[in-house]
């Protein structure tokens, strides 16, 4: 598999406060890669980086081997991002949250109600997309969200933390949503704090914790690795490598 | 009432660090008055100058501007999402609003008498014994400032259509009431829309009290506005929606 | 074209809501409305209370003569509240007729109480009407007071209408607009172009509606259309500059009023420009309000609006540092 995705030794700082320190990874085309790590371990800025939200203060993102900041359009058009929050308009309706934000990547015309149209479905919402999101449920909205992301038919796709505070239904949908759309040849940066979510999903595992890579392998790797510390799942090796202490960091 | 002194501390502590109450109803004053009496100078003489006519034209204004921040000050709960655990204790309804409805008219009173020193110390604006009853008037119309912004920042179900438009009322009626320049009419049509001001009652109120040693119209209106303020607080109470508090 | 997707964005979200999109739409109609037509009745004027001798000739000259001058109103003053009717502005000066002469009491200024007595005197021995502007020299028409007025709301109105930009900062779709790869400029743009057609609409309306209900401002329709384009291009860009700084409403919609109250005293919508300190005069330079006063003094007496090319530039000049600020701000804003 080709390097879709190379981080080469980014970095960011806030004032005196290191957030991300020399992170270096690659991302291989196909791949989902889950991403953890406790709070204020710097998943949030590193991904932020990745959707230059943010500029790295060093060190380059390269996207088929080309650096973003010269082609950031070109590298936009094939990037979505689920974020954390939800970002949709309340006041239209399903279909034309989905509709406009297809649009911003150049979709037009036939192709881009049939990109909608396929989105919609895809998420299972095709029912309800002349209904305003303000009468959905929570999970009807994260689905929403995920919609309005891969419309546009993305290269590689940024899910933050896509299931947090949504029931067990809709949150099984969703990973199956994910499973699928790997399947058809979307790269996947995924993260959670469940890491069941992470064992299920992901077959790439990269753990961050003060503002470094601290381990960044295959899925059975760590439980090879770890069973031999009495860790039997992947919770246990993310509370072995990155300690129990609570984490109280500033934003 | 247990609750409410806990809950009266918390909003005091919020609305005397609430930038816009106090940059509305201390510092934009001060510049209005300032540009005003400036700009006016040359249009009054030496008796009464421009800036002890905005000295006593322009405080009233910007209380009653201050209407929209304790309307947004009334949703604080709900922007800050702390709402449902005030809904989901034993405070009462009662409580909840006295305490918004009491900081409130003290911060705003307490800006009033800072500007009304100012203009004491710097514009040399003389009150004749007046002071007190002044003072009096501006905390009435705190009360019903706060009333009726509290009402329809927690009563009123179309508030956020409305919030937009708050201010443009609030001109109008400082256009009427002679905040800019003295406004007055002896068309019997015109007198009444100046009339329907309460601003025009207000600089009245106080222009009579202290040059004219009559402190009819300032009582009325203080009155009035004690009314109104009560009022208000009644229907924000009774009306009070918890889902839109929410 | 990625300006034109944010424009029929914000259309759709706004006409979804069809009662707060016609109360957005029309209310600051009725205000400009109303506005105007105050300034149109409170047209200048000078109120005089009249107090002692009724029985003189002094007082018969002066007093007839007075009832039949345009723009004046006589009154029967009360002498126990000469101060508080003058500084609240019941009567300009009161006149206190004696058996041979009169005093005029006013807290205006020397030079305004020494014009009210010279046409006294002048009606005192020659009872013919004179006209009144030496007298009331501070004192704008109502063509310059009513666009003054007009320009104050539209840039407050304006900034209500550019709050669709902090809702989009809040609910986090401005930050779905970054991840895409259309760019800051076009997203402010948009907004722009969507703002000044919903402004426009309620100043052509406002202006139409004038027009039918007879209201003269001495000034030409076609000229207070054009004149209208260079308007809510101010009062778009300057509430979208607002918008884009703030992350509430309410700080938007109040720091906007108070930003455009100083404006528009300095730029001398309360008193002539001529009359104005020397100082202020300087600074006025900076306010929008000053330029349109200026061009409606010129198109008050005939001139096209294309001929204020100075202003015209200047105006547009305001529109584009506006614009370009919106733009770097949103670019430089925070969404995560």
């Amino acid at each position: 598999m080709n390097d879709l995705l190379i981080i080469d030794g980014i970095s960011k700082k806030y004032g005196n406060k290191t957030v991300v320190a020399r992170e270096s990874f690659n991302l291989k085309q196909g791949d989902i890669l889950g991403f953890i790590g406790p709070n204020g371990a710097g998943k949030t800025t590193s991904i932020n980086m990745i959707s230059t939200l943010l500029s790295p203060d060093s060190g380059k993102i390269l996207f088929h081997g080309q650096d973003i900041s010269r082609g950031q359009i070109a590298f936009k058009k094939a990037l979505g991002v689920v974020p954390q929050d939800l970002a949709i308009y309340e006041d239209l309706s399903a279909y034309d949250n989905v509709k406009f934000f297809c649009s911003l990547y150049y979709l037009r015309g036939i192709e881009l109600k049939e990109r909608v149209k396929e989105a919609l479905t895809f998420v299972g919402l095709w029912d309800k997309r002349k209904e305003l999101p303000s009468k959905f449920s929570g999970g009807m909205k994260r689905r929403l969200n995920i919609a309005c992301a891969i419309a546009h038919g993305p290269e590689l796709l940024i899910m933050d933390e896509p299931t947090a505070g949504i029931d067990p239904q809709s949150r099984n949908h969703i990973l199956q949503t994910v499973k699928t759309l790997n399947g058809r040849g979307t790269t996947v940066i995924y993260t959670s704090h469940y890491m069941e979510e992470i064992d299920v999903l992901c077959n790439r595992i990269l753990l961050m914790d003060e503002g470094r890579v601290l381990e960044d392998l295959d899925k059975q790797s760590y439980k090879e690795k770890y069973a031999r510390e009495g860790c039997k799942t992947l919770e246990d090796i993310f509370l072995y490598v990155t300690g129990t202490n609570l984490r109280d960091t500033e934003e | 009432m247990k609750n409410f002194i806990p809950i009266f501390q918390m909003e005091m502590k919020r609305r005397s660090r609430d930038f816009f109450i106090i940059f509305y109803n201390i510092i934009f004053p001060a510049v209005i008055i300032l540009l005003l009496g400036y700009l006016m100078s040359k249009s009054y003489g030496t008796e009464f100058t421009s800036y002890e006519f905005y000295a006593i034209v322009i405080p009233p204004f910007c209380l009653l501007m201050a209407i929209v921040s304790v309307a947004y000050a009334a949703q604080d709960e709900k922007r800050m999402k702390t709402a449902f655990r005030f809904m989901s204790s034993p405070v009462s309804v009662v409580e909840l609003v006295l305490a918004k409805f009491t900081s409130s008219t003290i911060v705003l009173t307490i800006c009033s008498i800072i500007i009304l020193g100012m203009a004491k110390l710097f514009f040399h604006l003389s009150f004749h014994g007046s002071f007190a009853l002044v003072v009096f008037l501006l905390f009435c119309e705190a009360m019903a400032v706060t009333g009726i912004g509290l009402f329809l920042g927690l009563a009123c179900k179309n508030f956020f259509m409305i919030k937009n438009f708050m201010n443009l009322p609030i001109m109008i009626f400082g256009f009427l009431g002679g905040v800019f320049f003295p406004v007055n009419s002896l068309n019997p049509m015109l007198s009444s829309i100046i009339n329907s001001s309460p601003l025009t009652w207000v600089n009245r109120g106080i222009i009579y009290s202290i040059y004219g040693g009559n402190y009819t119209i300032l009582l009325v209106t203080g009155g009035m506005f004690f009314l109104v303020g009560g009022i208000a607080i009644l229907f924000a109470v009774r009306l009070f929606k918890r889902e839109e508090f929410i | 074209m990625g300006y034109f997707l944010v424009v029929k964005n914000n259309f759709k979200r706004n006409i979804n809501k069809k009662t707060g999109f016609l109360v957005n739409l029309l209310l600051p109609i009725l205000v400009v409305i109303l506005g105007i037509g105050a300034n149109y009745v409170s047209r200048p004027s000078l109120t005089l209370g009249v107090i002692g001798e009724h029985t003189t000739q002094t007082y018969t000259n002066i007093v007839n003569i007075l009832r039949n001058t345009e723009r004046i109103t006589i009154d029967t003053a009360d002498p126990y509240t000469i101060k508080v009717d003058t500084i609240t502005g019941k009567y300009t000066a009161v006149i206190a007729f004696g058996k041979e002469d009169f005093e005029i009491y006013s807290v205006k200024d020397e030079a305004t109480i020494r014009g009210l007595e010279s046409l006294l005197r002048t009606y005192a021995k020659n009872p013919e009407s004179l006209k009144i502007e030496e007298v009331m020299g501070t004192s704008m028409s109502v063509s310059q007071r009513t666009i003054a007025f007009i320009v104050l709301f539209l840039m407050v109105t304006s900034t209500i209408t550019a709050s669709l930009i902090i809702k989009d900062k809040n609910n986090g779709t401005l930050k779905r607009y970054k991840y895409s790869p259309q760019k800051a400029k076009t997203y402010i743009i948009g907004n722009f172009i969507y703002n000044f057609a919903i402004t426009y609409c309620q100043y052509f309306i406002s202006i139409s509606l004038m027009m039918i209900l007879n209201i003269n401002l001495g000034i030409s329709y076609i000229n207070l259309l054009l004149m209208g384009i260079w308007i809510t291009a101010l009062a778009t860009s300057f509430g979208n500059c607002i918008a884009t700084v703030f992350r509430q409403e309410m700080y938007a919609s109040l720091f906007s009023t108070a930003i455009v109250l100083v404006l528009s005293l300095i730029g001398g919508s309360f008193i002539a420009f001529e009359y104005m300190p020397v100082m202020l005069q300087g600074v006025s330079v900076i306010s929008p309000i000053r330029w349109f006063i200026d061009a409606t003094n010129g198109m008050s007496y005939g001139i096209n609006w294309f001929s204020n090319t100075r202003i015209i530039c200047i105006i547009s000049g305001m529109v584009l540092i506006l614009l370009v600020i919106s733009v770097y701000i949103n670019k430089k804003n925070r969404v995560i």
